[in-house]
């Protein structure tokens, strides 16, 4: 058993895959018998130089030892989480604070050409760079999310997918004649995409959102679009659900849409695919394309509305075809959660990896007792 | 009805300050160490074909490394492989966010701008870093690209301006006092939308004559006149590269049988789409048509578009539509054309490459007597008014194609592209006009560190909370150690004074 610290780094009042991630790997934890609590400081990247002072916060945390009890490991989650100092580190990288990063220059990103904002940003890089680099192990959440690691901090780390926090529980139901949309609501996301299509997909088809926003004015945004195009009676805002709701919502959904600016991962694609829907994504969706493959799994279509619209008529009209996209999905997953091994096995093996630095701790503790008990009978030789 | 004008009313290239094409490019020792900001063409990833930059860079390289130690910033994380053939050359490719943190150890950086978006991260890092920028089709366009999002870039050559004026005083400036922007405010979009770009760019130039008469018609300046009002005259002429094979072959518009007219480009009122498809169209409603044409397009995605349009003007049965996937592919069709059309009709209006291209392989070309090509000399080039003549004029070319001179006008486009666009002349002209400027461009490379230093210090002002907020953040019980942390991430106070 171990004294493991999980970091988090928490935007109050909202929810989405970060916090889904965190909750299951301390659940993982602690059901494994370890000894396992969650730090968590509360982050806003705004305002942007604010971003120093939080990461200094983490730096200047002593998790060293708490009434009485050492911790033998922390695992950062995402920035600025793992700017925490610790002799053993591990990173299950979520991502890093990605407008310094992949989105600098897009409109996700409020970094400008300021010298100011540049001198902050090679701050940051030189930072993250300088503390990840520190981690006794280093892990990222997706194919894509160890890639940025790789491209933008040269250092090296470990896919660990992280399991689905409902499995086993996911079922696939009737082919309603509703999209799903499952996720926070900010623009990165492109909820807005599915939204403006919507006066193209067929009348009968209703989009339901599950989230809750986490961005200023982009619910009277959202409001403007359905006025304009008349879809009062088409668009529901669900908000946040429970578990057994989210999963009926899976199960009868006729078409899963999640086309996120490139997502680190995508808890939703993997999701809908477990309920054995097929799902609509975009050509830059990032982490989903690691899942969905045009025409098998799903539908892999450029970042508009016109081809998403197109896109979720296609899989309405022909319900067979949603079908065999959705059950080929089904199939992956199955295969996904490590060539039929149960999730538990999966959570095993991930756990097992995420822990790696205390056994080699452990390891150098027995060469060390080894070579100190070697070193009498060496003396008694002499 | 003017069929089209053979004269000499244009500016012969010979009268312009150029360097004889059988001089070897090579300057002697390297002139110093380039950042060299572009879209790198991939053939192989199917990337940038189109793009004059790409193009530009990938012609060079081979000249550039003669005169530089390069390194090419880029927005991807894998090198095309003709990069990787030059690296035994010293040439090194990097992704553009390197750039910024290793940027004083280059001499220089320049950028090449274009009217598209897969330029946006050099226009992004010109605000960054500045330093050359050479316009393709960008400067003065009337429907530019993104612009950069909440530049506060006239902030910036302000500041620029206030370092350069206490140059003789390093390290004098109090950050705090320079005008910097309010986190609060937002910056609209500079009309045209390369002011910016001209503005905060060191040493402005221009592939097209036309661009620079009007970037010195408009006295926009740059950071490089900074200290002397803005001097226009720091600014320069770079035609496009051609490579030097392309003129080995034969030139074109001896051959008999039905004639082949050629052009490139999606559909659209600029590249005079309408008007080419008309005229086809009245030639085939003639008696025998002698000539038949290719439409070479830059995506699949045109294809519909230019059916219909081929459709609308009765022209599909002269015209045959291509995707081409580079100006690679535009270059292998000239060997099949006995005439390249190059109409070109917008405000401030480009042909890029082609152009250049056709010229150098002794196709004989026409092009519309307006904007960019009316610099090209008469007697080498036809030319066609734009307006209401213009279908009338393109068809009369069309119709006497047998009787034009067409090898005459091979020849001479030939001899104008030798002169102008020979990658070795282009590499050694960029080396002079660099050379030329050194001193200044070295000299507004150690002011940009005074400003780096500035902006830092303000950074940590704004951090402290005398920048902006009323809460000081080093002032409570969490100061200490708060400040011992950035210290050892090297972020303490020491680093932003």
């Amino acid at each position: 058993m171990a004294a493991i610290l999980v970091l988090g780094a928490k935007v109050p009042y909202t929810r989405g895959g970060q916090e889904v991630l965190l909750s299951s790997l301390v659940r993982e934890l602690k059901a494994r018998g370890h000894l396992v609590d969650t730090v968590e400081l509360p982050f806003t990247p705004l305002p942007k130089e604010r971003l120093l002072t939080q990461a200094a916060m983490w730096r200047s945390l002593d998790l060293t030892e708490f009434a009485g009890q050492k911790v033998d490991l922390v695992i950062a989650t995402k920035f600025p989480t793992y700017y925490a100092k610790h002799r053993r580190k591990s990173v299950w990288l979520v991502h890093q604070h990605r407008s310094l990063y992949d989105l600098y220059g897009s409109r996700y990103s409020d970094i400008s050409d300021d010298p100011r904002d540049e001198a902050l940003r090679r701050m940051l890089v030189d930072g993250d760079r300088q503390v990840l680099s520190e981690c006794a192990f280093r892990s990222g959440i997706s194919e894509n999310v160890v890639r940025r690691l790789q491209n933008y901090n040269q250092l090296e780390a470990e896919v660990l997918y992280p399991p689905l926090p409902l499995a086993g529980k996911y079922r696939s139901g009737r082919f309603e004649p509703y999209v799903l949309s499952v996720g926070r609501i900010c623009s990165i996301k492109r909820v807005d995409l599915m939204l403006k299509a919507m006066p193209m997909v067929h009348q009968f088809v209703k989009l339901k959102v599950v989230g809750t926003p986490d961005e200023p004015g982009i619910m009277e945004y959202f409001k403007n679009e359905i006025d304009k195009h008349h879809l009062w009676e088409r668009v529901d805002f669900l908000g946040r659900v429970s578990d057994e709701d989210l999963i009926e919502l899976y199960a009868n959904a006729g078409v899963v849409y999640y086309a996120p600016h490139d997502e680190d991962y995508g808890y939703v694609t993997l999701e809908a695919m477990a309920s054995g829907r097929p799902v609509v994504t975009a050509s830059d969706s990032g982490g989903c394309l690691e899942f969905v493959v045009h025409d098998e799994t799903g539908l892999v279509v450029a970042p508009t509305s016109d081809a998403m619209g197109h896109a979720v008529n296609r899989l309405v009209e022909d319900k067979d075809f949603a079908a065999r996209l959705g059950a080929e999905g089904a199939k992956r997953i199955e295969q996904l959660e490590m060539s039929g091994q149960t999730a538990q096995e999966a959570w095993d093996a991930l756990i097992a990896r995420l822990l790696s630095p205390l056994s080699l701790v452990e390891g150098a503790a027995r060469t060390d007792r080894d070579s100190s008990i070697s070193q009498p009978s060496q003396a008694a030789r002499a | 009805m003017r069929a089209a004008v053979v004269g000499d009313r244009g500016k012969h290239p010979s009268q312009r300050s150029r360097v004889d094409p059988k001089l070897t490019p090579k300057l002697g020792q390297q002139f110093g160490k380039l950042g060299w900001f572009s879209p790198l063409s991939d053939d192989s990833a199917g990337l940038h074909g189109w793009s004059p930059s790409a193009y530009t860079t990938k012609i060079l390289a081979p000249f550039l490394v003669d005169h530089f130690q390069c390194t090419f910033f880029h927005e991807r994380f894998t090198t095309p492989a003709w990069c990787e053939a030059l690296t035994a050359r010293g040439l090194q490719t990097q992704h553009f966010l390197t750039a910024g943190l290793h940027w004083s150890d280059f001499d220089l950086f320049l950028y090449q701008l274009e009217d598209h978006r897969r330029t946006a991260f050099s226009r992004m890092h010109l605000g960054v870093v500045p330093g050359v920028v050479w316009f393709h089709d960008f400067l003065l366009t009337d429907d530019g690209p993104e612009p950069i999002l909440n530049s506060p870039w006239e902030r910036t050559v302000k500041i620029a301006e206030t370092v350069a004026a206490a140059r003789a005083e390093p390290g004098s400036i109090i950050a705090s006092q320079l005008p910097w922007a309010h986190p609060e405010d937002e910056f609209t979009r500079p009309r045209p939308y390369a002011v910016r770009e001209a503005q905060i760019g060191g040493l402005p130039i221009f592939s097209s004559e036309r661009d620079r008469d009007e970037y010195v018609r408009l006295n926009l300046g740059s950071l490089l006149g900074a200290e002397s009002g803005r001097s226009v005259e720091r600014s320069g002429l770079v035609p496009i590269p051609v490579d030097p094979g392309l003129f080995d072959g034969t030139v074109r518009g001896k051959g008999g049988g039905p004639r082949v007219v050629a052009w490139c480009g999606a559909p659209g009122m600029e590249r005079r789409s309408a008007v080419i498809a008309e005229a086809f169209g009245r030639i085939a409603g003639s008696d025998a048509p002698t000539v038949k044409g290719i439409w070479m397009l830059t995506s699949e995605s045109e294809r519909a578009l230019a059916n219909d349009m081929l459709l609308e003007f009765g022209a599909q049965e002269l015209v045959e539509i291509r995707v081409g996937k580079s100006y690679d592919d535009w270059i292998a069709l000239l060997s099949q054309v006995d005439l390249a059309l190059h109409l070109h009709f917008s405000a401030y209006g480009h042909t890029g490459p082609a152009l250049a291209l056709s010229l150098a392989t002794g196709t004989p070309v026409v092009v519309s007597d307006f904007g960019e090509s009316d610099y090209l000399p008469d007697g080498a080039v036809l030319k066609v008014q734009p307006g209401i003549t213009e279908v009338g004029e393109l068809f009369h070319i069309l119709r006497t194609i047998s009787d034009l001179p067409l090898s005459i006008l091979g020849a001479r486009a030939r001899v104008i592209a030798q002169e102008r666009h020979h990658a070795g002349v282009v590499a050694a002209q960029l080396r002079n006009l660099i050379a030329q400027h050194h001193a200044e461009l070295s000299d507004m490379q150690s002011r940009w560190k005074e400003v780096e230093r500035c902006a830092r210090e303000a950074l940590g002002q704004m951090i402290r909370g005398d920048g902006r907020s009323q809460r000081p953040w080093y002032e409570d019980h969490r100061s200490q150690w708060l400040d011992s942390a950035a210290t050892e991430l090297g972020w303490g106070e020491s680093s932003w004074r």
